[in-house]
């Protein structure tokens, strides 16, 4: 009893200190462990129950949340960048794991551990930046999760390794035996649980006897239990099943996780000299290598500098996932307590450190150490201006886009993305030349071909800024993500009447003291709403009649947008343009 | 590799969820249901038997449901109902423990054996009512109140039986002299608990939890440190954990996201207490249960109907409405697990034999089985019978006493409190909409002309307590693709309207398919007013 009481009050604490600097708790619950070890306050009597539960819990919710439903529209890029990075750091890890003097096994543990980045710190991050939703924050998740899987997968390769050939296959047969029912579970059996509408009570339950069932399995086909947890937890994983397990599921994994990296810390105590300068060298691998590595894997891939060095930064650390490896490792008596200490320490100081290492000023900084920044902002040549009648009249003479002079008196979209082509097609009819400004490759590659004059860059890059004649142009509109970046728009922009798209009351203020004229599309949004909703309160505000009707039409209106969008870039001559009323 | 109590602990999970899915078509509540569960691993197949650690687990379950309690009702409601719960709940202990006596007289058993009967039946459930209450949310109501006053107070005669027995197992402890000195410790601890709580409540609690704010990690270990801290007191006290936990949730009831708290705390609790069902119905000795068959089963009607006659008669008397009475009737018309760890001291001791445990084992099941059953549908079991004129005969006395919640209903619940949120909220307000603001952070809820309610509309409890099944529309104005997701196949789920935000036009799709009745295209909005703005600025002159 008090041995417990000792670690919710260490957890406590623990919990107290992250919140006070702001951070994940994950390093400070390790801190805590060890702290509690030096003194000799750990309940060790709990330490293998703590371990075994915790290491099952935390991983049976990681694989809840493994959603490549996140990763939409990045998934190729996320393939692409995580398989090569995470052999590169792995045989990177191994190689120097070799030359510290590891033995052969020992240094696989270390390289594979070294390769995977924290999904629950980056996540965090992102989600306090509300950069999730961004391309690149896409495509950092997306290899996140890829990242997740395979350690998952080499954790039981690893720990047979002893058992020699037949030994792997065997415990390769047992795992895809269990990813073969995860599967299963993933397509049948999970949709009919959601269906069922269970109470929260009884669903967490069965959730849970899935967990055990999965478990059991493991240990008969003689596969670690972390991969069973896993895939118990991927076996429930699709939506909207996750939606409504990871409220009742939230609060044991926060306890049983609590529990489980203090565990983690108090299995150490104290680190020797060479165990410090061990993880010196190993910490300093993942920060200072993996960024240059994902970032020149992301920037083939299409991605601005910037974005491919804020995905890079963020990725520079190791996982909870490596701590489960090496935990493993550990128990099936393959690498000695002290490999395990280092990596630890490698863990919680790379975590600690990664708010700042992934900072907005480090990524500044970093941007203007690296040599030939690309994509060189070139426009692409646009189409002449349609020389259709509008309302009688013939607009002026079309301009042909060259390529080396800047464009003027264009009208300039900074931040284009899909749902601007609307209004191009309407800047068009009224004869105007426009370019567009995107970062977002898949944007910038779809407004190419539909002939459209489109500058890849950072719009709030001067060069981009200068490529798309931003000084000379009519009117900009500017519908960038970040306020930082647009801020830095209307330093750099004066004489240029700009419009720039905020969501929040706060933001609209700031951008009008600037100079800057503000659209705030939360206001634009609650009218059509208001018009929606009149139509639903005259129809009786049942989801049957006023309901169906606008949601049919939304369906047909947006795939009519899409519809004429995509129209409109392949160019039919056929087909009138969409235009705005 | 598996240890033997992990093992069990995973075969009870297993069995209860199978449990609950088999019997879901007979509309079983889950707690009937996690009992077979256990009946059938442990007496009826012998797969599980009791295990130090899953009982650990059971106890751990109970004391954070009365954490919860406590935490849901201020010490001031339950204030509200003291002289009610002292008043009925004595009533039934004396009711119940005269005519189980009789019975058990009738059925010819020896006075020791009449002796523990009758007091096995003085004593009602906590866990059965708070448990199937707090699921339906009427933990606040007024009978719900009623039913936890009740069980408190019986939970202060439970520490007084206890001392009492402690004393007659130790030849020495008989003592007056002794039975004073345990009384004495118990009730000290219980009032210096009690002051702790209520200082802590108004000094300690507030700023330090404030600080670390709503929905962070630590909330869910800050509150459970401090529910164990309780614990650790009470039991040094010779109270029972419960107390201690019930007022550790006293303690931290008046702060700003109590709500929130519970929330966490929920699943954490419903898993425990399922194990304690489970291993509940794992250890009921049902071994004479065939021959013991028929007073058990007389004995178990008689607590049922007298009981239930009982609270109509006092509640009415006591001048609240028969339905409040009903409510509570049903509520706490069974024995406590409580009766059947006297049982079997009384066994253990040599008191009474093992007929007499499987008696008191069979009423236990039948009786929280039963009231199980009128707990969950208990309204609709007093509609019947009003409709059939057996109830509503009687004039509520006193008025005053008798109110009900009211339910919201046709009302529109607006999630996510941003700048979207806000202008929906006040232009629907202007209509004369009854609007309910939801966000998780109480300063996005500051300074509005609407009701507001605190919390994460992800959780599905959440959304039930906001009216979600009677609301008119959804409206979300979140910025997070997964919970859009969510809320859009819960409107879907309940038959409620919705309208998501769409924040990115790609979403758009997503959430027409998870369910969503209407998508609000932000960025598309944005666009327009923007071309809006060019045509001000005479760019399409």
């Amino acid at each position: 009893m008090t041995g417990f009481a000792i670690l919710l009050a260490a957890a406590a604490v623990a919990f107290g200190v992250s919140r006070r600097f702001d951070m994940a708790p994950i390093p400070f619950l390790v801190v805590a462990g060890m702290v509690l070890a030096r003194i000799d306050a750990f309940p060790v009597e709990m330490l293998q129950d703590a371990l075994i539960y915790g290491l099952t819990v935390v991983l049976f919710v990681s694989g809840t949340e493994l959603s490549p439903s996140r990763v939409r529209g990045q998934r190729a890029v996320a393939v692409q960048v995580g398989i090569i990075q995470f052999g590169v750091i792995a045989l990177a890890g191994t190689g120097i794991a070799l030359l510290l003097g590891y033995a052969r096994l020992t240094a696989a543990y270390v390289g594979l551990a070294l390769a995977a980045s924290s999904t629950l710190v980056i996540v965090r991050l992102l989600q306090r930046r509300r950069q999730l939703y961004e391309p690149s924050g896409r495509a950092v998740v997306g290899v996140l999760l890829l990242q997740d899987l395979l350690v998952i997968l080499t954790i039981p390769l690893l720990t047979l390794v002893p058992a020699g050939i037949p030994g792997i296959a065997r415990g390769l047969a047992g795992i895809v035996a269990l990813v073969a029912l995860a599967f299963a579970c993933m397509r049948w059996i999970a949709p009919r649980m959601a269906r069922l509408a269970l109470e929260p009570e009884p669903l967490l339950l069965t959730a849970l006897a899935v967990l055990v069932v999965f478990v059991a399995l493991a240990i008969r086909l003689d596969v670690p239990i972390a991969a069973g947890a896993f895939l118990a937890g991927l076996a429930l994983s699709p939506f909207p099943l996750r939606g409504v397990l990871r409220g009742q599921l939230a609060p044991i994994n926060e306890f049983f996780a609590a529990i489980f990296f203090i565990s983690l810390g108090g299995l150490i105590g104290s680190p020797g000299p060479s165990t410090l300068l061990h993880a010196a060298i190993l910490a300093a691998l993942v920060i200072l290598v993996t960024p240059p590595v994902v970032a020149a894997l992301t920037q083939h891939a299409g991605f601005t500098t910037r974005a491919a060095l804020e995905s890079g930064l963020l990725l520079a650390q190791t996982s909870e996932l490596s701590l489960v490896l090496v935990l493993q490792g550990m128990l099936a008596g393959q690498i000695a307590q002290e490999t395990f200490s280092t990596l630890l320490l490698v863990t919680v100081v790379t975590m600690v450190l990664t708010p700042w290492v992934s900072s907005d000023a480090t990524v500044q900084r970093v941007i203007e150490l690296v040599p030939g920044r690309r994509p060189i902002p070139v426009r692409s040549a646009g189409r002449v201006a349609r020389l259709l009648p509008v309302a009688g009249r013939f607009p002026p003479t079309a301009q042909r886009a060259t390529e080396t002079e800047p464009p003027s008196g264009h009208v300039l979209l900074l931040g284009c993305g899909a749902g601007g082509m609307p209004l191009l097609e309407t800047l068009f009819a009224a004869g105007h030349r426009v370019v567009a400004v995107d970062d977002d490759p898949n944007i910038v590659e779809q407004l190419r071909r539909g002939e459209v004059e489109v500058v890849r860059g950072d719009a709030s890059d001067p060069d981009t800024l200068r490529a798309a004649g931003a000084e000379r142009a009519l009117i900009i509109s500017s519908t960038i993500r970040r306020p930082r970046d647009n801020y830095r728009l209307l330093q750099t922009i004066r004489d240029v009447p700009l419009m720039v798209r905020v969501f929040e009351d706060e933001d609209a203020d700031w951008v009008r003291a600037a100079g800057g004229t503000p659209i705030v599309y939360s206001d634009a949004a609650a009218d059509e709403f208001m018009r929606w909703f009149e139509q639903f309160r005259r129809g009786g505000g049942s989801a049957d009649q006023a309901g169906a009707e606008p949601a049919g039409r939304r369906l047909q209106a947006g795939r009519q947008t899409q519809a004429s969008s995509h129209h409109s870039l392949e160019g039919r001559k056929d087909e009138r343009p969409q235009s705005l009323p | 590799m598996m240890e033997p109590a992990l093992r069990e602990l995973g075969l009870m999970l297993i069995a209860g969820a199978v449990m609950v899915l088999l019997t879901r078509r007979v509309y079983m509540p889950s707690i009937v249901a996690y009992i077979f569960a256990g009946l059938f691993l442990g007496p009826l197949t012998g797969l599980v038997s009791e295990q130090e650690s899953v009982r650990r687990i059971a106890d751990a379950g109970i004391a954070l449901l009365l954490f919860l309690v406590g935490l849901e009702l201020s010490l001031r409601k339950l204030r509200d109902v003291g002289r009610t719960a002292v008043i009925a709940g004595g009533g039934q202990i004396i009711i119940a423990a005269a005519g189980g006596a009789v019975i058990a007289w009738l059925f010819g058993y020896a006075a020791m054996e009449i002796t523990f009967i009758a007091a096995a039946l003085a004593f009602s459930s906590t866990i059965v009512p708070v448990k199937l209450l707090s699921q339906k949310n009427q933990l606040s109501s007024l009978h719900g109140r009623v039913a936890v006053g009740i069980s408190l107070v019986q939970n202060l005669l439970v520490i007084v039986v206890l001392t009492f027995l402690t004393g007659l197992g130790d030849p020495e402890g008989l003592s007056g002299v002794e039975i004073l000195r345990g009384l004495g410790l118990a009730f000290g601890g219980m009032l210096l608990l009690l002051a702790g709580a209520l200082l802590s409540a108004r000094f300690v609690l507030p700023p330090l939890f404030n600080w670390m704010g709503p929905s962070q990690e630590g909330l869910l270990i800050w509150s459970l440190c401090w529910c164990f801290l309780f614990v650790l007191i009470a039991e040094a006290f010779n109270l029972s954990p419960e107390i201690g936990a019930f007022l550790a949730g006293v303690s931290l009831a008046q702060l700003r996201f109590n709500e929130d708290l519970r929330r966490r705390v929920n699943p954490l609790m419903n898993l425990f207490v399922a194990v304690f069902f489970i291993s509940l119905g794992v250890s009921m000795e049902l071994g004479s249960a065939a021959e013991q068959w028929l007073p058990g089963l007389v004995i178990s009607v008689f607590v049922l109907v007298a009981e239930l006659v009982f609270f109509l008669w006092i509640m009415i008397r006591l001048g609240y409405g028969d339905r409040t009475g009903w409510m509570t009737g049903a509520a706490v018309a069974q024995i406590s697990e409580f009766s059947l760890v006297l049982a079997a001291l009384g066994v253990s001791m040599g008191y009474i034999g093992a007929p007499i445990l499987s008696v008191v084992a069979i009423v236990a099941t039948v009786t929280m089985a039963v009231t199980a059953y009128l707990i969950l549908y208990s309204e609709r079991i007093y509609d019947w019978l009003l409709e059939r004129r057996i109830l509503g005969r009687w004039p509520v006395r006193n008025a005053a006493l008798d109110v009900h919640e009211e339910h919201s209903s046709g009302h529109i619940i607006v999630v996510g409190m941003n700048a979207l949120g806000r202008r929906i909220v006040d232009r629907l307000v202007a209509l004369g909409e009854d609007v309910l603001a939801v966000d998780t952070s109480p300063r996005n809820l500051e300074g509005l002309t609407c009701r507001v309610m605190l919390g994460n509309a992800e959780h599905v409890g959440f959304l039930e307590e906001a009216g979600m099944r009677d609301a008119k529309l959804l409206v979300s104005t979140l910025q997070i693709e997964e919970t859009n997701q969510l809320l859009a196949y819960w409107g879907r789920l309940f038959g409620v309207p919705t309208s998501i935000h769409a924040f990115d036009n790609s979403l758009a799709d997503d959430l027409l398919n998870a369910g969503a009745t209407h998508v609000i295209l932000s960025k598309a909005a944005g666009t327009r007013r923007i071309a809006d703005a060019f045509r001000s600025a005479g760019i399409f002159a």
